[in-house]
Parts: C-alpha cells; structure tokens; sequence
C-alpha cells in the first residue's frame, strides 16, 4: 500500500492528473486537390485511432492543459471506378486544453503532429493536425470515469486535406481515486 | 445520452455519403490489354530470351484470370518474335504501330475501364540519368535493322488521350525512369505526373532487368514474380482469345501454362497487391507510381 501511495503521489508531483485512454473509430474524408483530377469531392476511409493522454496539469477549477499520443489506422478508401486511395498507420503526439463544461461535459481542442509511417517513394510525412472532441460521462466507477467521445479533427498536408469525424469510448482515471 | 450517440451517428452518415463513391460502380467494368514482347532477333539489338514467353503468359494469365473472376476483357498480343515476321502487320510492335494500337484500343474505351500495357523488352536511358530521356526499345520498322523508341513523353502523352484509368507495367532496364515521382508539394510545373496513370516498373532508373530460367524456358526475372503471384502454373495450356493476328477479329493463341488454382488468390488484386509480390534483390527493385492513390486491377465478381 505505500509502494502504491509513493507512486501515486510521484506521478501527481510530475503533473499526472487525471490520465485518459480512448478508442474512437469513424470516418475519414480524403479531400482531394486539384492535380489529383478526382470527379469525387470526398474520399471515404475508416479509422480507428488510440488515444492516451499522458499529462494532464490543471490550470484553474475546470481548466487543464494536457499532452496526448496517439496511434491511428485509416483503412482504404471505397473504391471508385477501380480507384481507391491507400491506407496507412500514423504516430501524434501533441497539447491540448481541455475545459469541464459541467460536471458531466467536457470539451477538449488541440493540435497534434502527425507521423505518417512510410509505406511507398513518399517516405515518411509529417504534418499538423488540430483536433476537438466532446465528451458526456456515461457512468462514474471506481478509480474513475467513462465517457463517451465525439471528435473531430483535420488532417492539414502539403498535398491534400482530410476531416476526421468519430465516436469513442474514454477511460479518465480520476487522480483522487487512486 | 442516446441524443448525444444518435447525432454523432447521423453526422458520421452524412459526412460517408457526402462522398459519392454509392453512385459511382466501385470497379473497372472491362479490361483491355496490350501485350508486347521483343526477342529482337530481327535487329541489331542483342537477343532477349524471355520477353516472348513473359507477354504471352502474361496474355494468358489476364485472359484465364478475368474469365475466372467474370471480368470483361479484350487483350491484344503485340509481337516481334524471330527473324520472320511483317513489320507490315498491325500487332508488330514498332513505336509507330504501339501507337496506332493505344489509339485503337482507346477508341473502344469508356470511362470506367481499365487499359492495361505490358511491355517485355529492352530499355535505356540516356548517360545524364534524366527522367524524361527514358525508352523503349520498340521493333525496328520495314527495311532498317535499327529499333525504333517510345519515350517517356510520348507514351504518357498517348496514354493521356485515352478515357478512363491506364496502368503501364514495363519489364526492362531503367524502366524506373517512367514513374513520375508524385507531388508532394503540389508542384504546379510537375508535368509528368498523371493521375489516371499508375506504373509498376521492373527496376529503378538506374537498374538493369534481369532475366531467370523457369523449367524449359526463360522470363524477365519480375514478370515470372507476378505470374507466380497470379497462381500461373508453367505446366498445361491456355487457349487465350486475344487479338494476335488481325485487330478485327479474335483468334486462339496456344499459351504454355494455365491457371488452374485460384483458392490463394484474394477476391481484389490491387497494382500494390503486385508490386509487394516481387522480391527485391541481385540489384533490381520494383517501382511504382506512389501517392494516396493506387488502382484495383482485379475484382472477383
């Protein structure tokens, strides 16, 4: 018990407050640019991403700032007259505010940078991704809470947009219960 | 709380169907291949022992495979094979005639199929190592023992002409100097890039192809990697009904090797599914035109 009590108390000292692990999954819209010549506006993906907040520092009452990582798989987009577009695994990791709208609502907005690992001639892509989520408490239990997430995000890259739009499932570990 | 669910789910709707693939047909609706292969035995050039064999197998394969997944298809075998054949005929694959054949097949063409060109030959680029300076080297025409060339402009500009999606496999040396390297940064003087054309090249631009016995005869070393992907079997015979001797009618080419097993085959065949399928070593290493895009060549129906 004082193993765990050290620890715990470590990891407040270093700003852990209020870790959080969600799974979300939903759509993926590739917007294509001009020279890819695409009759379609959107091209329609599935994702799935892994999300865990691993800072979490409170800055007033209902205010947090926190740094989150995530890894991601969007799959292959529906085919379209034999054309598709690829699917490929990404690394984030970057701040966010998160703001406690009740006590059973919080918004969350940030920007992650984002890692596309290489899969083709392109090699390895970097670019910047600015995200939000809201999320609703579905029930309260032990050590913390589960949430349910919408979020939503933007892929900005050199070569072509995407909006990211989903639905998950949030585990906030509550400091006070550990 | 189901509120909260519900108009998650029915945006999540909203934003898939925004996309519009439902009201497009998801696959190609027919193939049409152009096959060639040069032994150069009529010509000054040095003899290659595996380009014949690569694009009739090649033929075969496409021909059994869509007839196997109920994919219209319409191939043309372009030969030039030994000492004795007409530069005259239509399929004798000097760059004038490939031409003429890109525009033929063109002409029969929609938006929603797919033109396949494989080519089994020499290639070469010039000493500065220029992209653009990329060729084929294609049969020599009527009386000269010279070959004749397609460049990389060119056969990007015929292809260009054409409606729906092309894909270009190239089985020579320096093939890689066809695949436009895509734009990352949306290069608006990118001018070789052209998004209805994928390529799968045999080699890098600075590679060699080279060629490997299979049983009794020879093939280029990548093109027996994608027959075997495809579950071609060298044993037994396929009655390919391709365009070999007139572009007015089918005829029957006797092809050595058929398809006979399909259970390892995957219901989608995607140019990626080939490129992963050769295997990169004694110096040569596919290419393919890289990107978000890529192309599904084969669905089963």
């Amino acid at each position: 018990m004082i193993t765990v009590y050290v620890f715990s108390q470590a990891l407040f000292a270093a700003g852990w407050n209020d870790p959080a692990v969600t799974l979300h999954w939903g759509w993926h819209g590739s917007i294509p640019s001009e020279m890819h010549e695409e009759t379609l506006p959107v091209r329609s993906h599935g994702y799935v991403t892994l999300e865990g907040t691993v800072l979490s520092v409170h800055l007033m009452r209902s205010l947090s700032v926190q740094l989150q990582g995530l890894v991601s798989y969007t799959t292959p987009s529906l085919p379209s007259q034999g054309v598709y577009w690829v699917d490929f695994l990404t690394l984030g990791a970057g701040p966010s505010l998160l703001l406690e709208l009740s006590p059973t609502t919080d918004i969350v907005a940030g920007i992650n940078s984002v890692l596309q690992l290489p899969d083709d001639e392109r090699g390895v892509i970097t670019f910047l991704s600015p995200f939000a989520a809201i999320s609703h408490t579905l029930s309260t239990i032990k050590r913390g809470e589960i949430h349910v997430t919408i979020p939503l995000s933007v892929e900005l890259r050199s070569d072509f947009t995407a909006l990211k739009a989903g639905i998950g499932i949030t585990y906030r570990f509550r400091s006070n219960a550990l | 709380m189901r509120k909260f669910t519900m108009a998650g789910i029915t945006v999540l709707l909203i934003l898939l169907f925004s996309g519009c693939e439902l009201s497009r047909p998801f696959y190609t609706t027919k193939i049409h291949g152009l096959f060639i292969g040069l032994d150069y035995q009529n010509s000054d050039v040095n003899d290659l022992h595996g380009t014949i064999p690569d694009a009739t197998e090649m033929a075969g394969a496409f021909h059994r495979i869509t007839e196997l997944y109920q994919i219209p298809f319409d191939g043309y075998l372009a030969l030039q094979e030994g000492s004795e054949v007409s530069p005259e005929h239509p399929l004798y694959p000097s760059a004038n005639n490939i031409f003429s054949l890109i525009e033929h097949i063109g002409n029969e063409m929609d938006n929603n199929d797919l033109f396949i060109f494989y080519y089994a030959g020499h290639g070469d680029i010039s000493d500065d190592q220029d992209a653009t300076t990329g060729i084929l080297a294609t049969a020599r025409d009527g009386e000269s023992s010279r070959y004749t060339t397609v460049t990389v402009t060119a056969l990007r500009e015929a292809l260009a002409a054409l409606p729906g999606n092309k894909v270009v496999i190239l089985d020579s040396c320096h093939s890689g100097a066809y695949v436009a390297e895509y734009p990352l940064d949306q290069v608006v003087e990118q001018t070789l890039y052209d998004p209805s054309q994928f390529y799968l090249t045999s080699t890098h631009i600075d590679e060699t192809a080279k060629e490997t016995s299979v049983g009794t005869h020879f093939h280029g070393k990548f093109s027996s990697e994608l027959l075997t992907y495809l579950e071609w079997d060298h044993e037994g015979t396929t009655q390919a009904s391709v365009y070999y001797d007139s572009l007015i009618e089918k005829g029957t080419y006797d092809v050595v090797g058929e398809i006979s097993d399909l259970s390892d085959l995957d219901e989608i065949i995607t140019l990626r599914d080939l490129e992963d399928a050769t295997d990169p070593q004694f110096g040569q290493e596919a290419l393919r035109t890289s990107g978000p895009r890529d192309i599904i060549l084969l669905n089963r129906r």
